[in-house]
């Protein structure tokens, strides 16, 4: 019986040391990942803790937790999320547009620029600069190919720099 | 970086929402997401936990078959495993007659070889008892009485013999009833263990970890010997004597 439960003691604080190293690298990130797409605080901080509370049962399976499978169980969430919200992948995408137009950047012409990218390759763009994933990463996270993130990345980029000249060469006239 | 020499990555960077993230929000956002560590409870979901349903979906089904296993058992006590205290009236020594054990190695030593597994650490001493059939009529289990053991943990240790309260429709009598392990199959003679170990009516066998704060037999004690658990023998299905 004592053995069991220095055993059972052994194997939780493993657990914890797990969960606990998990928390330390991803949390910040996976709260900013929240904060940029979805509608506010309390909404980052609900997904936030329901990415950890995953990550605590994937923990009691033994389960090691790298960055990458954090924000594995983060995508999912965000996805059921957006599911919980709307049901039609149309709707889905016109929410999304909006929660972009709505997370209130101080560069409401580049929050625009954005809305009219592809989902795809708008995704693989915030990905890339705004949570500072590297291609391998994206390519990993998305379960596509690194050429093809390549590929998408540089069509999102190449399209929004032509999205932003316009106003770029406005402001440039203006000065 | 070279990606940030593309034109407009620059206002992109600047432009992220999060940006704006105080260290008070992600301060008050660890907290809540590291209260998941104290608690055990299990996030429960449509058709199971979500450890069942995503790795181990054939054990959900071993509990559930378990659990009506166990209420299978318990029923099965109810018809078969019953033992009387209230009804005795004949003093012990002359219904022992033992036939396959030793009634004096019993009290402390626990279940001889080949019979069914003893309670280890129970702060009661081992028992013995006769095993009896055939007086399921007589007797009713109380459904609250089941409720209870079972979420209490028979589940826990369905490989060992619990004790059972019932209460006699004659005479508002409370006995003791034992509530086999689930795979006993029960006869007119005796009962047959999951393991193979037969016990037929008359053999003392030996139950450890018995509650044998049994000494509240109601009226039926009036008059008559008060009869312990530790001293607990049955009839073998005979009427109640008069």
């Amino acid at each position: 019986m004592r053995v069991q439960t220095e055993q059972g003691e052994r194997v939780e604080s493993v657990r914890q040391k797990q969960f606990l190293a998990a928390h330390a690298a991803c949390h910040d990130k996976v709260y900013r990942y929240f904060r940029r797409r979805t509608e506010g605080v309390s909404t980052a901080e609900d997904l936030t803790a329901e990415v950890f509370r995953i990550a605590w049962e994937k923990c009691r399976q033994g389960q090691e937790l790298p960055v990458l499978m954090v924000f594995g169980i983060a995508r999912n969430v965000l996805r059921n999320h957006y599911r919980s919200t709307i049901r039609s992948r149309n709707l889905t995408q016109q929410l999304e547009r909006q929660r972009t137009a709505d997370l209130g950047t101080n560069d409401g012409v580049v929050t625009e620029a954005l809305g009219r990218l592809k989902p795809e390759e708008r995704e693989i763009l915030l990905l890339t600069y705004w949570d500072g994933f590297t291609s391998a990463e994206v390519s990993d996270l998305l379960n596509v190919t690194a050429s093809a993130v390549r590929m998408r990345l540089h069509r999102a980029r190449k399209q929004l720099s032509e999205l932003l000249r316009p106003e770029q060469t406005t402001e440039d006239v203006q000065r | 970086m070279k990606r940030k020499e593309t034109p407009g990555m620059d206002r992109l960077i600047a432009a992220d929402p999060a940006l704006k993230v105080t260290e008070g929000e992600l301060a008050r956002s660890r907290q809540k997401s590291l209260a998941v560590m104290d608690t055990d409870a299990e996030h429960i979901t449509v058709g199971g936990s979500v450890t069942d349903f995503h790795q181990q979906p054939a054990r959900r089904r071993v509990r559930l078959t378990a659990g009506i296993g166990l209420l299978a058992a318990a029923a099965a006590a109810v018809v078969a495993g019953v033992v009387v205290t209230s009804s005795m009236i004949t003093p012990p020594a002359d219904q022992a007659a033992p036939a396959v054990t030793q009634p004096d190695a019993a009290p402390q030593t626990g279940s001889p070889g080949g019979l069914p597994p003893v309670l280890t650490g129970s702060p009661t001493p081992t028992v013995e008892a006769d095993i009896v059939t055939g007086r399921a009529g007589k007797l009713a289990v109380s459904t609250a009485e089941i409720d209870r053991l079972i979420s209490d943990g028979i589940h826990a240790r369905p490989d060992v013999l619990r004790v059972l309260k019932l209460e006699a429709d004659k005479d508002g009598c409370i006995g003791n009833g034992f509530l086999f392990p689930t795979g006993t199959k029960v006869s007119d003679t005796g009962l047959v263990m999951p393991d193979g170990t037969v016990f037929s009516m008359g053999d003392v066998i030996s139950f450890g970890g018995l509650d044998v704060d049994s000494r509240e037999v109601g009226q039926c004690a009036e008059g008559r010997r008060l009869i312990y658990m530790e001293e607990v023998r049955a009839y073998s299905g005979e009427p109640f004597p008069e």
